[in-house]
């Protein structure tokens, strides 16, 4: 299979103590990636490195074969993200947002932007102004200009946020529908665990900083009945404590 | 280059949709009408020529020392702090474009902005001596004006530089305006009491523009004054450029 993105070693502590050490990753084309771990664990850190908004004290990121320090235009030409929180110009309307972040991409036509927006349920909010927007909202327009792009690999981090279950449902099929028919490579860090769990393939476990568990769901899911008690059981370990599972 | 083309296209658009630009761009145009306005009015009762053919010159001066640096503390709190504390910097850092090509798009758009208001300006002071002013628009020196416009303009953009510099200390667009304002003033009240500092001060250049309307001005003194504004449009262009490549989104 072919490997899109390499993340190795990166390292990177806060002053609180808190960061990330020593976490390493692979994704391949097609991979639904679940990233999954507590509060303050380390995954929007991880993420924000991924894409060049935090840069790492060690390690290196590589997307499509080009490290993200050398040439970050070129690894990040095929990416599209959503970070940490669908955060807006609020005097745009949706519509000039959309054509803003458009003109970063020479094969992003205007007949797109509607695409997009009819896509994620907004056609009928293009002339509104963001500052109007719900939280539900904003994380759909977030979730277009991340897809805009014609991507190959989709940085998500909580989609799901103030997303109505309406809104959940569609979040789900585009993931899979972009997945199965655009072979669209998606690492998702999420406490929905439920989702993650119809919707990938393979996932990951941060814990305090730490990688502490990486495989496919289905053999992950081999011996335990849900992600969530494998979830909760690895975090026991990790804790030291006593496994509930 | 495409990065940095789309990047400058973004920042103006963005620049463009804020009202406050609008706002400004209004003013400028409006405040010289308004006063040539006012002085007409008042010419029967004072004898004052309404605008005369310096008149492009004298609102130069206002609008140097006073509209265009406020123009650039409001929009350099937009571009830098507003952008950090809305947390609206990470929307272009994530788009296949280096950091260097964001933070020069942001300055290039700074120059075209002070461009425009400076181009408003001469249009609308020229047309005011058109129409209001007793002199025709040929007794006008348009080498010399031009020339002031453009050293103007450096002046300007490298009093930007200075501010965008200061702007990556600050996370908050209030915090910085007020601490730019009162910098701004602390700089042009200082040569008061220290000579010399305004040799080292590009908020002393202003009215550098006056100089290049002076005939008796050594070409020497142009050349080494040209010389400080570029130097210090790059140093602090380069200087605000290292912090902002270490700013985490």
């Amino acid at each position: 299979m072919e490997c899109i993105a390499k993340l190795s070693g990166l390292t990177k502590e806060y002053r609180n103590g808190r960061g990330i050490r020593n976490v390493g990753l692979e994704l391949y084309k097609g991979d639904i990636y679940g990233l999954l771990g507590p509060n303050g664990a380390g995954k929007t850190t991880l993420l924000k490195m991924m894409t060049g908004l935090i840069a790492p004290k060690q390690g290196s990121v590589t997307l499509f074969g080009h490290n993200t320090e050398q040439s970050f235009a070129a690894a990040m030409s095929k990416v599209g993200c959503m970070i940490e929180s669908a955060d807006f110009y609020d005097y745009v309307t949706a519509g000039q947002y959309l054509k803003s972040v458009a003109s970063f991409y020479p094969n992003v036509q205007k007949e797109r932007i509607h695409e997009v927006l009819e896509i994620v349920g907004l056609t009928a909010n293009v002339k509104e102004k963001i500052r109007h927007f719900s939280t539900g909202m904003k994380q759909k327009l977030a979730l277009a200009a991340a897809i805009m792009p014609y991507p190959e690999l989709v940085i998500l981090d909580e989609p799901t946020n103030g997303l109505d279950i309406e809104g959940i449902v569609l979040f789900r099929e585009l993931v899979t529908r972009l997945s199965k028919t655009e072979g669209i490579t998606f690492i998702i860090s999420s406490h929905m665990i439920h989702e993650l769990e119809q919707l990938c393939n393979r996932v990951g476990i941060i814990y305090e900083g730490a990688l502490i568990q990486e495989g496919n769901v289905s053999e992950l899911l081999q011996d335990i009945p849900s992600l969530e008690q494998f979830y909760i059981g690895e975090l026991q370990k990790a804790k030291g404590g006593p496994r509930i599972v | 280059m495409y990065n940095l083309r789309a990047g400058l296209k973004n920042e103006l658009m963005l620049m463009l949709y804020r009202r406050k630009t609008l706002f400004f761009f209004i003013l400028a145009a409006a405040i010289p009408i308004l006063l040539a306005l006012t002085f007409h009015a008042l010419q029967p009762m004072l004898g004052l020529v309404a605008a005369s053919s310096s008149y492009p010159i004298q609102m130069l001066n206002l609008y140097t020392i006073f509209i265009i640096p406020l123009f650039l503390f409001l929009t350099i709190a937009d571009l830098f702090p507003q952008e950090i504390s809305a947390r609206t910097l990470k929307i272009v850092l994530l788009r296949p474009i280096h950091r260097f090509s964001v933070y020069t798009a942001k300055i290039l758009a700074l120059g075209i902005t002070i461009a425009a208001l400076l181009l408003i300006l001469a249009i609308v002071t020229s047309a005011c001596n058109a129409f209001l002013g007793s002199q025709e628009l040929g007794t006008i020196d348009w080498l010399s004006y031009g020339k002031a416009y453009i050293a103007a303009f450096f002046s300007m953009w490298a009093l930007s530089a200075v501010f965008v510099f200061v702007a990556q200390f600050f996370r908050s667009a209030s915090g910085f305006l007020v601490f730019s304002i009162l910098l701004y003033a602390a700089a042009k009240v200082t040569p008061f009491f220290l000579k010399g500092f305004s040799s080292f001060s590009l908020a002393s250049y202003t009215d550098w523009y006056m100089l290049w309307l002076s005939h008796s001005v050594s070409a020497g003194k142009l050349i080494t004054s040209s010389l400080f504004v570029t130097s210090g449009l790059i140093l602090f262009f380069t200087l605000g450029y290292i912090l902002f490549d270490r700013k985490e989104a």
